[in-house]
């Protein structure tokens, strides 16, 4: 996926202002930087979900950023919130349902009942995310991580080539972290390109092949992780000494 | 030259009637967020009730009037009191409330029936008379119409800007939640909001029967360009509202003159659609989220 | 961990409607023989043509969450259609009911196309005037398509309406008894307008609604396409209105502009929120008890409409889930005893770190 010139205004403000970066296949892309950078803004122009001012985005050589969010979908294109947001009113099991069954094809004309490929499916993806003990609960009496593990799964189920996570882990515990983690590389290893935003540095810089750091809807680095604790930069703006510090004693672990 | 002056003026006129029927409609909508289907029936209750108080109670019209305007506010929070306050946390309180008001206009506009019978009694206020425009008559009731929609137009316009009420209005109009944490009562807003609609709309019916006839239903017609109305200008912009009033008015004229008569609606019906289509906000209206 | 997935979410789902139907069928094949008043066989016709308009209004208003009060107008197309085809044409009314059908499917596309873009409260008013501006066209029709002056018929007959246009021919067949040929056409359009609506709830479609109404946002990003669909639905329903129109006038032989009249509409509102908006069987149900209402009430005819407006305020204030919402409620809490020692039972499971196994949290997912 290419981005090019990506530019999304909000009355007098740029949330994103002028972004060009590309996204290769196979790799995991981390998105971070300060509150209001932009990265989710960033995330809604390119699902469709919000569209861009002006910009180009192209995803396999087609141009994307004037499509609704249900054809972005459909193409190959899906992606969390960072709000826990799901079905309510549905089980886990009626909602990876709907996901696998509008978005992992283009449908025409749906029919009279699931068919059987769909149901094989999503119990393959509830496996796959380790919700299967889950299946039958109503998705608003679901904790926190297993709503978490329900949007990546729901967006598994889509069968996507781009999974685009909005803070996967924001709000979880370390040990649910780790197990995120662990399914995340899962996940890249059945090839599917990844793009995620985390503020949880320890989470990004272990998953990510490259990093993406922005600021006011600028980049303000980009690169390896390895390299983005010695960036002045990133340090001064996003990270603070202090933390800066600890996350090098941590990875250097 | 002169059918072009004559279809004006006529185009004026429903404009100033169509304006006058908006006017406590937009309010409603865009404060409260609600489609009341029985805004015709406060139209005809306002009417009526002048009538009554002038021809049984022989009370003089300058009095007949505010009180008039007084037993729509009441309507108006009666409504408020029995139906609304019960229904305004529902989630699909915007569907519900359409279903809830249909059923209001069929009890009033029956219960007219009951208390009135069909007879068209004529509006006894109305001022005869007119001036002439070379070959034109020009009727003092149709001017005085057209003066009375703007002086309500202007009176909304100040309260809602200038007032504690009207901020309270438009805070809770822009998010009813955000209006409920910064301490709105919004109970309260909707009541108000309820009662000053019904005496606008009391003000409307009176004259708008004023050169129609009373009947119980001479509002559902009104209604329905009111409807239009608001739906063009957007969510509860009242003066932008009176604009395609007047502007939709003219075009009626225009296309009565033009297809006739009978195809006069249907054809501003399908320029609103599609212009609806074309700026599904409406041209005066804020960016609140009608599409997907 | 075995997951029991496939058997429960299929059977469970759906296969109760489905027998409800199949009895309520059976009850409907067998009825006309113990009833031997021709009036009480054509009240009945009427009330499976009307449960069969307001199931496919409540498939678009309560499920598609599309709120078109233009259902009548629907409805008329496919009854004004049959007419004209079988008086100016002589068309066979049962071929012109099913063209009535389609008429009104391209009619509802129409509707949806100009209409289904905006949403909510837009839908309603916009709908609301394109069936006044159908009743106006029709109540002031003076064009004279035969004849002038005194024989004058106009194409849709104005204010006095269609008449003469043939009927289904079970005079012929069935003698005295002809209404009972009229009610087994009428009980054949209801089911099959329900089975459809089966369909729709239970299946994909259904979800995908409520998906939307969860969330749109996420469901949007999931691949649904609300405009689509929902002009989908409204075609499809469209067509078993239409031919519920051809029904009404191929049964009374005559068709009118009353059926886009407010009284019409608020008696089928009336049924729609007495039995249930969003609830499957609400509509059958709300139109079985208004139709008895009405056929009580007879004697005070001027108070009809009164009475229909202070149902519909009294149900939808205090009822809002109609009587069908009330019976579900009802059984849910026999079922509730159970169900709320689940929930306590998993909480605690939670709090001590244990999952929770799926056999405990069978919720049934026939929640609407």
């Amino acid at each position: 996926m290419r981005c090019q010139g990506v530019t999304k205004k909000f009355g007098a403000l740029a949330a994103v202002d002028d972004l060009n970066f590309t996204v290769k296949e196979g790799e995991v892309l981390g998105v971070g930087g300060p509150n209001g950078a932009g990265k989710t803004a960033l995330f809604d122009a390119i699902s469709g979900v919000n569209p861009s001012t002006s910009g180009v985005i192209e995803f396999d050589e087609v141009r994307i950023e004037r499509m609704p969010p249900d054809q972005v979908c459909s193409i190959g294109l899906s992606r969390t919130f960072q709000l826990n947001s799901g079905f309510d009113s549905l089980t886990v099991l009626e909602n990876l349902m709907i996901s696998c069954y509008f978005g992992a094809s283009k449908r025409k004309i749906p029919g009279a009942f699931f068919d059987a490929k769909t149901r094989d499916e999503v119990t393959e993806t509830m496996e796959f995310v380790g919700l299967a003990d889950f299946a039958h609960e109503e998705v608003r009496n679901l904790p926190v991580y297993q709503r978490k593990l329900l949007m990546i799964g729901s967006a598994m189920s889509r069968k996507p080539k781009l999974l685009m996570l909005d803070e996967p882990v924001g709000g979880l515990n370390p040990s649910e972290i780790d197990k995120i983690l662990e399914l995340v590389e899962r996940i890249s290893a059945r090839s599917v390109t990844v793009m995620l935003i985390e503020h949880v540095m320890r989470f990004l810089m272990h998953l990510s092949d490259r990093v993406l750091i922005l600021n006011r809807g600028r980049r303000l680095f980009e690169g390896l992780p390895s390299d983005v604790l010695s960036d002045r930069n990133v340090v001064e703006v996003y990270l603070g000494e202090r933390s800066a510090n600890a996350l090098r004693s941590q990875m250097s672990t | 030259m002169e059918t072009a002056v004559l279809v004006i003026l006529g185009g004026l006129t429903l404009g100033g009637m169509y304006a006058l029927s908006a006017i406590g409609l937009s309010l409603i909508w865009g404060a409260l967020g609600m489609l009341n289907m029985a805004h015709g029936a406060l139209l005809a209750i306002g009417s009526y009730a002048c009538f009554a108080i002038f021809t049984y109670l022989g009370i003089s019209l300058i009095f007949a009037v505010p009180l008039a305007m007084i037993a729509g506010g009441i309507v108006g929070l009666a409504i408020y009191v029995v139906i609304v306050r019960h229904m305004f946390r529902h989630p699909s309180f915007e569907t519900n409330i359409i279903i809830a008001t249909i059923g209001l206009a069929i009890v009033s506009e029956n219960l007219i029936l009951r208390f009135f019978g069909a007879y068209p009694y004529k509006q006894p206020l109305s001022i005869q008379g007119g001036f002439r425009i070379g070959e034109i008559f020009v009727p003092y009731q149709n001017l005085i119409i057209l003066a009375c929609s703007s002086v309500l137009v202007a009176i909304v316009g100040v309260l809602l800007q200038n007032t504690r009420m009207g901020r309270a209005i438009r805070a809770t109009a822009m998010n009813k939640d955000a209006a409920l944490l910064m301490g709105v009562p919004i109970g309260r807003v909707y009541a108000q909001v309820m009662v000053f609609s019904g005496c606008l709309a009391a003000v409307s019916g009176i004259m708008l029967s004023t050169i129609t006839t009373l009947s119980p239903t001479m509002g559902d017609s009104p209604m329905i360009k009111a409807f239009i109305i608001v739906a063009v200008a957007g969510l509860g912009n009242v003066y932008g509202a009176f604009y395609v009033a007047i502007g939709l008015g003219v075009l009626e004229a225009v296309f009565q003159y033009g297809i006739g008569v009978r195809f006069a609606f249907p054809a501003l019906l399908l320029l609103v659609i599609v212009s609806l289509i074309w700026r599904p906000y409406g041209f005066f209206g804020s960016k609140t989220v009608v599409r997907n | 961990m075995t997951v029991q997935t496939r058997p429960t979410h299929r059977r469970s789902a759906a296969s109760p409607d489905y027998l409800i139907l199949i009895a309520l069928l059976a009850v409907g094949i067998v009825l006309p023989y113990f009833m031997d008043s021709r009036y009480a066989m054509s009240q009945l016709t009427l009330f499976l043509i009307w449960a069969t308009v307001v199931s496919q209004w409540n498939i678009v208003m309560g499920f598609a969450g599309i709120f078109s009060l233009a259902q009548l107008v629907l409805f008329a197309v496919g009854g004004y259609t049959a007419a004209i085809l079988g008086k100016y044409f002589g068309t066979d009314m049962f071929l012109g009911t099913l063209l009535g059908g389609a008429a009104a499917v391209c009619a509802s596309l129409l509707i949806g196309f100009a209409c289904l873009r905006l949403r909510g409260i837009y839908v309603a008013l916009l709908t609301f005037a394109i069936a006044q501006a159908a009743f106006l066209l029709i109540n002031s029709d003076t064009n004279c398509i035969i004849g002038s002056g005194q024989t004058c018929q106009t194409l849709t007959g104005g204010p006095r309406g269609l008449s003469q246009f043939g009927d289904y021919g079970f005079r012929q067949l069935l003698g005295r008894n002809y209404i009972v040929g009229n009610y087994y056409v009428a009980l054949t359009a209801l089911a099959l307008a329900v089975t459809f609506s089966i369909v729709i709830v239970r299946g994909p479609l259904g979800f995908a609604f409520k998906a939307l109404r969860d969330n749109e946002t996420v469901a949007v990003c999931s691949g649904i396409n609300r405009y689509k669909y929902q002009l989908l639905v409204f075609a499809f329903s469209a067509f078993f209105t239409g031919i519920a129109g051809g029904v009404y006038a191929a049964h009374f032989k005559v068709i009118g502009p009353s059926v886009l009249g407010f009284p019409l509409l608020a008696f089928l509102v009336s049924m729609l929120v007495v039995g249930g908006l969003g609830r499957l069987w609400g509509p059958v149900v709300g139109a079985a008890l208004l139709m008895l209402v009405d056929e009580q009430l007879k004697e005070f005819t001027e108070y009809r409409n009164l009475g229909l407006g202070a149902i519909i305020i009294f149900f939808i204030v205090l009822l809002p889930d109609g009587v069908a919402g009330m019976i579900e409620r009802v059984s849910k809490k026999f079922r509730g005893q159970l169900g709320e020692k689940q929930g306590h039972w998993g909480r605690w499971r939670t709090r001590l770190g244990m999952p929770m196994g799926n056999k405990l949290h069978k919720q049934s997912s026939a929640n609407s």
